[in-house]
């Protein structure tokens, strides 16, 4: 017997009863579209995320406030990072390009009779360099404006959509917590980041007018900095610590309170936050998998059961155990894989439809399909072994009696 | 001796009931020379069954010898047995025993299929076999769509499409009504012509007068081997028989 006769002999078995066939496939087809979908899903995050980083500029270093915490998460209303800290980086940190002091709040953005709840952002006149933002028009602020809390703001694109919708947004006047400012420039629209903040939604004010004339605050949120070439950040890190860490009496050995984050890391933090997720459920779907193995198992043992008299036939002609142990074998894997492939197939499917249907971005790759293919069809083997040696070890004329 | 397909010696089978045991066949010792065509005859219980399963490889005695073609078969593993059956015997049973998914022309392709026959010859060699059963117009047809005779000529087809040493059958008319009995006894004696070696268990006194010698079983025992001088001429019978339908 040939291989081509096993899978020949499998086909045939199999194509006999395909409502059944059907039935104990399916557990082996979710388990793989399972594992196909979500491993897209997380791929397609991932790339996501590495494109944010790529378009927020790779050299971005982000000092906030607040010992670094266990899990990437920073405490909020600490109050140790000053503006003078901003200025001692500026004129102590030679790899260190652009400065720009990070306020931040919410409040409601008002023109005439239209509101809008958004993101009040401060920052120095070098804040569309340090972010690698581009504005759509008008002009940015500068460092006059900046010196004197002008009452100026650029806004993002949802905002001047929300708020002027086909107006022209230069030259108005919106207000944000009573402060009327004029709106100078608008920002060329940048879309959601990976983890859903939508960076349109936006305004943009001097920091100063911000801690003064909005929040009423003497602290920073954040010292946003790009270093000088991406080669550069470690050092402009190394720069900026050892500077916070002098003028922020730390003894050596303590805590600081302060932290450094490159976009670098913010992105890894999230990318491994993205694959522990998906190595979470695609466990859970291989285990589906394997419990959709146990479901083919008794299928085949039942189909053995069945199949008594058909089994000492094929003997009684000269079949050897062999024979009708690859028999099933060749039967148990086929249908498996035959099951891997449609799941793979339906996975594929889904991961096209998702980013149509709900907008998360998807990306296939060949890895998971070939994993889940071979699996499957392991699956088979592995289940398919105890009916297989049951139908071999038969005694022909005891089958051949069998009713 | 050269000339024997079968010698059996002191063949005993016992099934063993745990609380009884029954003795099945109790030291039959016998020859079957190439050629013959033997009919095993013997009351309901007598033992014929499991005189022709032992025959045919399907089942081991409890004790004795049994040669086919020379070869001692008793002491051989279950994979030789299988092999055996698989080039050296033709069975044939009495329910047909046809893999009912299955077309003619597949089922007899089976015994190739296990015995690494090339798949181009396989349906050659099993589209000749149905021809020289007189089924050769029907090999697409699948056993619920034939009729009993027929079933039971693909069943020798298959049997024989191996070259078997042997041909074994176990009351194959007994599903039969009695022209098409006729009819598969005068297949049979044709092939008994051409030079095939034939063990028939049948009921029927009439039937095994178309056997060249008739042997007896009672109560597990050998008790009557005679060589039958009459043998009844099946093609002559069917030709005096009302032409009926023909179905065959
Ligand atoms: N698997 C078995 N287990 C126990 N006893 C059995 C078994 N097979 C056959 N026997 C017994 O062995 C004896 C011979 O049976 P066998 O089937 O050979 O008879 P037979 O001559 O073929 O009868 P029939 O003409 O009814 O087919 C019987 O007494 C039967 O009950
Ligand atoms: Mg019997």
């Amino acid at each position: 017997m040939t291989l081509a006769d096993v899978l020949g002999t499998a086909l045939w078995s199999l194509s006999r009863s395909r409502t059944r066939t059907g039935l104990t496939m399916l557990g082996i087809i979710i388990g793989v579209a399972a594992v196909v979908s979500v491993v897209s899903l997380g791929q397609g995050a991932i790339a996501n995320t590495e494109a944010d980083i790529s378009a927020m500029g790779i050299n971005l270093v982000t000092v906030s406030p607040g010992a670094k915490m266990s899990g990437g998460f920073r405490t909020t209303g600490v109050t140790t990072l000053v503006p003078d800290d901003a200025l001692a980086i500026r004129s102590e940190c030679p790899a260190v390009a652009n400065v720009s002091e990070g306020v931040k709040t919410t409040a409601q953005a008002i023109y005439q009779q239209k509101n809008a709840s958004t993101t009040v952002e401060g920052g120095s006149d070098e804040y569309p360099l340090v972010r690698g933002w581009r504005l759509a028009s008008g002009g940015f602020f500068g460092p006059e404006q900046v010196r004197q809390a002008a009452k100026v703001c650029v806004i993002g694109e949802l905002i001047r959509e929300k708020l002027f919708g086909s107006d022209e947004p230069i030259g108005r006047i919106l207000r944000v917590n009573r402060v009327p400012l004029e709106v100078i420039g608008v920002f060329a629209p940048k879309g959601q980041t990976s983890s859903g903040q939508d960076q349109d939604d936006v305004v943009v004010v001097p920091w100063t007018t911000g801690l003064r004339r909005i929040i009423g605050a003497k602290h920073l949120n954040s010292v946003l900095l790009s270093a000088r070439s991406a080669e550069q950040v470690p050092k402009a890190v190394e720069q900026v610590t050892s500077l916070l860490e002098r003028r922020h009496r730390i003894p050596p050995g303590g805590e600081n309170d302060f932290s450094c984050q490159t976009q670098r890391e913010v992105a890894e933090a999230q990318e491994a936050a993205t694959l522990l997720m998906m190595t979470l459920v695609s466990v859970v779907a291989l285990i589906a998998l394997f419990v959709g193995g146990v479901g083919v198992m008794n299928i085949m043992l039942v189909s053995v059961l069945e199949r008594t008299r058909e089994i000492g036939i094929r003997m009684a002609i000269g079949a050897r155990s062999r024979a009708v142990m690859w028999q099933f074998l060749g039967e148990t894997v086929v249908l498996t894989s035959l099951g891997g492939l449609i799941g793979a197939a339906l996975g594929i499917g889904v991961a096209h439809l998702i980013p149509v249907a709900i907008g998360w971005p998807t990306r296939v790759t060949a890895a998971p399909v070939v994993v889940s293919f071979l699996f499957s069809a392991a699956v088979g083997l592995f289940f398919g072994l105890y009916p297989a040696y049951q139908a071999s070890k038969m005694d022909p004329i005891e089958a051949l009696r069998y009713e | 001796m050269s000339n024997d397909v079968v010698r059996v010696e002191e063949l005993r089978k016992v099934y063993d009931l745990g609380e009884v045991q029954v003795e099945a066949l109790c030291g039959v010792t016998l020859s079957i020379r190439r050629g013959e065509f033997v009919a095993v005859m013997g009351a309901s219980g007598s033992g014929k069954s499991t005189f022709m399963n032992i025959l045919g490889c399907l089942d081991r005695p409890t004790s004795g010898r049994y040669l086919l073609e020379a070869k001692d078969v008793s002491t051989m593993a279950r994979d030789e047995l299988a092999s055996i059956r698989n080039t050296r015997i033709g069975f044939v049973f009495q329910g047909f025993n046809l893999l009912h998914r299955m077309s003619a022309v597949q089922n007899v392709e089976l015994p190739m299929l296990y015995g690494d026959v090339p798949k181009t010859e396989r349906r050659k060699r099993a589209v000749e076999s149905l021809t020289a059963v007189g089924l050769g117009e029907r090999q697409g047809h699948h056993p619920n769509q034939l009729s009993g005779g027929q079933q039971q000529r693909v069943a020798i087809a298959r049997a024989l499409v191996n070259r078997p040493a042997i041909l074994l059958a176990d009351e194959p008319t007994g599903n039969l009504d009695s022209r098409t009995s006729v009819e598969i006894l005068e297949l049979f004696q044709r092939l008994h012509r051409d030079g095939a070696t034939i063990v028939m268990v049948t009921h029927e006194p009439d039937i095994a007068e178309y056997c060249s010698r008739q042997i007896h079983f009672r109560d597990g025992e050998l008790v009557d081997d005679r060589l039958n001088p009459h043998v009844r001429d099946a093609a002559a019978d069917l030709a005096a028989m009302p032409p009926a339908h023909r179905r065959a």
